[in-house]
């Protein structure tokens, strides 16, 4: 039963990848996946159900030896505790959303038994990650949702910016990966294992700060923290259903997740990271005018969140965990029904156009889930965002660190931000009517499909079931909190409320202009790195192997 | 009794050189009319020596001596063997010379491509610096002829000529050039071992009763070995017959996967057992001129657009990190860079493979002129990717394995050095992925004729890659197995 979980996204990935996908068609391939990940999400419950309720952490030598040489051996293990079970859990359950929703989605598309078995591969090896044993197996995961995120963001291969993002997408994770298998080689040199378990004997008193911030820099392309965020807004040139599946449970998780896994190795440059990342996202979500792109930036600053969770010491990691949880269903939710607003609106994903669509345009069903979802990332009160965020946030306050303060009133900051920009999503989508397009005289085409409802519901469902787990976690820090700043989160939600009313009108174009540009970071590395590296290529090929080194130069080829 | 002496351990090496040397011989009474016969038996005979290498891996015991099925000829004062590097590149030599034969397809060719499988063979079997050096030289001759006169030997043409372009002959001449200059230090170095030791055997000048040579004469001598050694492997100053472009697709796979490796295990088997001082001593400046060479090699695909040069540039990189490994002499250097040489040889021949297939559809390998094939040719896309993900050693592939151990053995000596290496390999994704976008994303150009020339790949086609597919497959996933 253990092993299903993989091997059902694994089948389904042959299934509708190879050749047997010709002979099923398209109708095949839908029903494959479905039942496939549906399969794979029943199983990921009983998973839960037998790790977290039942106490029954499983330990699986699947296929014995990978590497032995020497001293250095790794096996096919893989090994079920409460994070990677309740890990599992969202997984399953966005995939299973997901699957759902893009044969509805895709259904014109060409290729859709590719896409499905695309999203399939995505699973599997967040479920290889997620569930391996030791930190190689971990990095198959984590190399391979890297390569399968590059193949989605580029799966409409016709366009330019497509595969220019999808490119650029694969370059920054790489440029961490080679930064985490640094660290890992590191880790088996001085704690002569690779295994969870084994490092975590470490004394965590004794740890070179050299290898947390290898660390934490390995995990902050997978998880867009600041310097590497720059993928994360690219990418939303993908599908849809891509970016609900990479942006929300997955992909971006996966470097919180390590972190999570290595706690001990955690240091106070985690809590500065995550800050600064969480109010930049923000920042840049609010001047974003592309409807998946203020989505997008609001994962890259929940993910600050689950950064500084990190680092606010032992509580904090579950913190992070939990909220990692929540953020996935609602925002998968997020990102499914902007996928519906898109499609209604005839492939719109300016929100200047939009302007005054009403639920009835846009089925009331996507229109309702956009807004809980919207709800949730605010962290209204009683919504499953809140219970993880607020955790979040008084921990902060709580914790003693000179850092913590300031990340305090970092994520506050951010907190009202975060109000404000999905306050301004709703205002410029739904109320105001400005752009004279009127798309509710003439709907372009509303999508309709069980399986649409079916999706958004499981995750509205999986919200709701966020609230029941989330509420009982930590609520004995609340202790130590003053009425003040416990109340201040909710106050600052008010506040975000009113200025978002009035910053849809706002004209200071030079301020609109720095951040909507994302304070320069793509124009920075495009115009130093980018360039360097080209240019020493250049000079390599030139002056080496046509210059110096040519033994024979009479006639210059290329 | 005639049976024992082909199988029995102490002879078996000999025999098996023997015994292919003759029926290449054989080969030559098949009449030349006859050449669809020719063909299948050339095929068959190619096969022995496969056959025969799983025979001595079978053979070879694991925990025991380094050297097994020893055949000394006492006359010659020569001697056979194999260690365990040298049996997996003696497996992976003659896996390869099938799908080469294959690729040919003129009597002239597949001769001389059998031909040179019974050099390379011994050469990698022989443990004499000598008999080392004649093998590996005389397979130059025939390298020469390769690539030279392509169309010649292969039956197709793959470089268009024009009046005055000599670009196979340049090619040809500057990988005679390169290795010729290597072996001029070669040569003095094993007159003056013989007038040390009285024999060029590597038995018998590693062997613990002779004296070693001292210091100041390693650190002279050792720079002979290290400089054809270097030719081979390549090394940056010495680099550039590799990338060539006017060879034929079976020349770069023979390049790529097997006599890039003679200067691997010549390190590995020669120079460091001869001259373990000079080895030590060396070590500052070999790791210096590797990192060179690995971001010099990678910079430089950056700015390539020629498909098989972006391949064959990647080979450079590659084995900069198997040298830096093997100089590494830690626990697992011999083990990481022995697996990083069986990898590359099995992902670099497919890719050429995949580049020399293309070529014979579009008859250009510039990336300028190769766009949107992904829609066209669905089957050699995915190839593609698959061997471009091998390339740039992803996980589940050999490379990665192979990159992690050699990591870890440069971890061993000095962590900030794999420390950039680590970080430097992200260039390999970027001309690799970059590479992939540019060929298979994109609309198809108007180049060549859409209907008739760009077809996926053919059944032929694919059961060539597909044997290497399947060791990729089997070293990246369960290599123990």
């Amino acid at each position: 039963m253990y092993c299903l979980v993989l091997l059902s996204l694994f089948l389904s990935f042959v299934i509708n990848g190879s050749f047997i996908g010709r002979y099923i068609g398209h109708r095949g391939s839908m029903i494959a996946g479905i039942c496939l990940s549906f399969v794979s999400l029943v199983t990921s419950i009983l998973i839960w159900y037998e790790v977290i309720i039942g106490h029954c952490e499983t330990y699986i030598n699947l296929f014995g030896t990978w590497i032995s040489i020497g001293t250095f051996n790794i096996n096919w293990d893989v090994y079920y505790d409460s994070i990677s079970a309740h890990m599992i859990l969202t997984l399953a359950v966005v995939s299973f959303a997901v699957h759902c929703y893009s044969t509805v989605y895709m259904k014109a598309d060409p290729h859709l038994n590719l896409f499905i078995s695309y999203l399939s591969l995505f699973t599997f090896f967040m479920v290889v990650l997620v569930s391996a044993n030791n930190m190689l197996g971990m990095f198959v995961g984590f190399e391979g949702i890297g390569i399968c995120s590059y193949l989605l963001i580029g799966y409409w291969s016709h366009r330019l910016a497509a595969s220019k993002s999808a490119l650029k997408a694969i370059v920054v994770n790489r440029i961490s990966d080679g930064l985490l298998l640094w660290s890992i080689i590191w880790l088996w040199w001085y704690t002569g294992s690779l295994e969870y378990d084994l490092i975590l004997l470490n004394d965590s008193n004794n740890i070179s700060s050299f290898i947390s911030i290898a660390l934490l820099l390995g995990c902050a392309a997978k998880s867009v923290q600041i310097i590497f965020h720059v993928w994360l807004a690219d990418s939303m040139e993908g599908p849809t259903p891509v970016s609900a599946l990479i942006h929300a449970a997955t992909l971006v998780t996966a470097g919180v997740y390590v972190m999570v896994r290595l706690s001990i190795f955690d240091n106070t440059l985690v809590l500065l990271v995550g800050s600064l990342t969480a109010i930049m996202g923000a920042v840049f979500g609010l001047f974003q005018n592309d409807l998946k792109r203020v989505i997008a930036f609001s994962t890259c600053s929940q993910l600050g969140y689950m950064m500084v969770s990190v680092g606010l010491g032992e509580i904090g990691v579950e913190a992070s965990i939990s909220h990692l949880s929540t953020h996935a269903s609602f925002k998968a939710g997020l990102f499914l029904a902007a996928g519906v607003v898109i499609t209604s609106t005839g492939g719109i994903q300016h929100m200047g156009r939009y302007g005054g669509i009403t639920g009835s345009h846009c089925t009331l069903f996507g229109y309702l889930t956009l807004l809980l979802c919207g709800i949730s990332l605010m962290g209204l009160p009683e919504t499953s965002g809140f219970y993880s965020k607020e955790t979040i946030i008084n921990l902060s306050y709580v914790y003693f660190h000179p850092f913590a303060e300031y990340a305090h009133t970092l994520l506050l900051l951010a907190a009202f931000v975060t109000c404000t920009y999905t306050i301004k999503l709703f205002v410029q989508s739904f109320f105001y009517d400005y752009s004279g397009l009127d798309l509710n005289i003439s709907p372009a085409s509303k999508p309709k499909s069980i399986l649409l409802s079916v999706a958004l519901s499981v995750l509205l469902l999986d919200i709701v079931a966020k609230i029941w787990i989330g509420s009982s976690l930590l609520s004995g820090i609340l202790f130590f909190v003053p009425w003040l700043v416990k109340t201040l989160p909710v106050c600052l939600i008010i506040a975000g409320f009113l200025t978002a009313t009035t910053a849809v009108t706002s004209k200071n174009f030079s301020i609109i202009r720095f951040n909507a540009t994302r304070w320069g970071f793509d124009q920075l590395y495009a115009r130093t790195i980018v360039l360097a590296v080209l240019d020493w290529g250049r000079i390599t090929w030139t002056a080496g192997d046509k210059g110096l080194f040519a033994v024979n130069n009479q006639k210059v080829r290329f | 009794m005639f049976f024992d002496l082909l199988l029995q351990p102490n002879t078996t090496i000999l025999a098996l050189l023997l015994t292919f040397a003759l029926l290449c011989f054989v080969l030559l009474f098949i009449p030349i009319y006859n050449y669809s016969m020719f063909r299948i038996l050339s095929l068959a005979v190619a096969f022995v020596p496969l056959g025969w290498s799983l025979y001595l891996w079978f053979l070879y015991d694991g925990s025991g001596q380094t050297f097994q099925c020893i055949c000394h000829i006492d006359t010659l004062h020569i001697s056979f063997g194999i260690d365990a590097a040298g049996l997996s590149l003696v497996i992976l030599t003659s896996a390869i010379f099938p799908l080469c034969i294959m690729l040919m397809r003129t009597i002239t060719g597949i001769l001389t491509f059998l031909l040179l499988e019974l050099v390379i063979l011994g050469s990698l079997l022989v443990l004499d610096l000598l008999g080392f050096y004649l093998l590996f030289e005389a397979s130059l001759i025939l390298l020469y002829i390769l690539i030279a006169r392509p169309e010649r030997l292969t039956g197709t043409q793959y470089v268009k000529h024009s009046a005055g372009d000599y670009s196979t002959m340049d090619a040809a001449y500057k990988i005679t050039l390169y290795t010729m200059a290597g072996s001029l230090l070669f040569l003095p170095v094993i007159f003056i071992l013989y007038a040390n030791y009285g024999s060029t055997n590597l038995l018998i000048l590693t062997c613990s009763n002779n004296p070693m040579l001292s210091v100041d004469k390693q650190l002279i001598l050792g720079w002979g070995l290290l400089a054809v050694f270097a030719v081979k492997i390549p090394l940056i100053p010495v680099h550039l017959w590799l990338p060539h472009v006017a060879a034929p697709t079976a020349g770069s796979v023979l390049l790529a996967g097997v006599l890039l490796k003679l200067g691997g295990i010549g390190i590995i088997r020669y120079l460091i057992p001869i001259f373990p001082v000079f080895v030590v001593k060396i070590f500052p400046f070999i790791a210096v001129m590797c990192l060179v060479s690995f971001l010099f090699s990678t910079l430089t695909t950056l700015r390539q657009v020629d498909l098989k040069k972006i391949v064959a540039y990647s080979s450079i990189a590659h084995m900069s990190l198997v040298t830096l490994a093997i100089f590494s002499l830690s626990e697992h250097s011999v083990a990481s860079s022995t697996f990083m040489m069986v990898a590359h040889g099995l992902v670099s021949p497919a890719l050429f493979l995949l580049v020399g297939f293309l070529y014979e559809r579009s008859h250009t390998k510039y990336l300028p002129y190769l766009t949107g094939l992904g829609s066209h040719m669905p089957i050699y896309a995915s190839l593609f990717f698959i061997l471009t993900l091998a390339n740039l050693s992803f996980p589940l592939f050999p490379n990665f394995i192979a990159e992690v151990l050699c990591l870890v053995s440069l971890f061993a000596v000095h962590s900030l050095y794999a420390y950039i290496f680590c970080i430097s390999q992200v260039l390999g994704a970027v001309y690799g992925i970059w590479t992939f976008n540019r060929v298979m994303h994109g609309y198809n150009s108007n180049t060549f004729n859409i209907n008739t020339s760009v077809v996926d790949l053919s059944r032929r086609e694919v059961s060539l890659i597909l044997p290497l597919l399947i060791g990729i497959f089997w070293l990246g996933l369960k290599p123990m197995a």
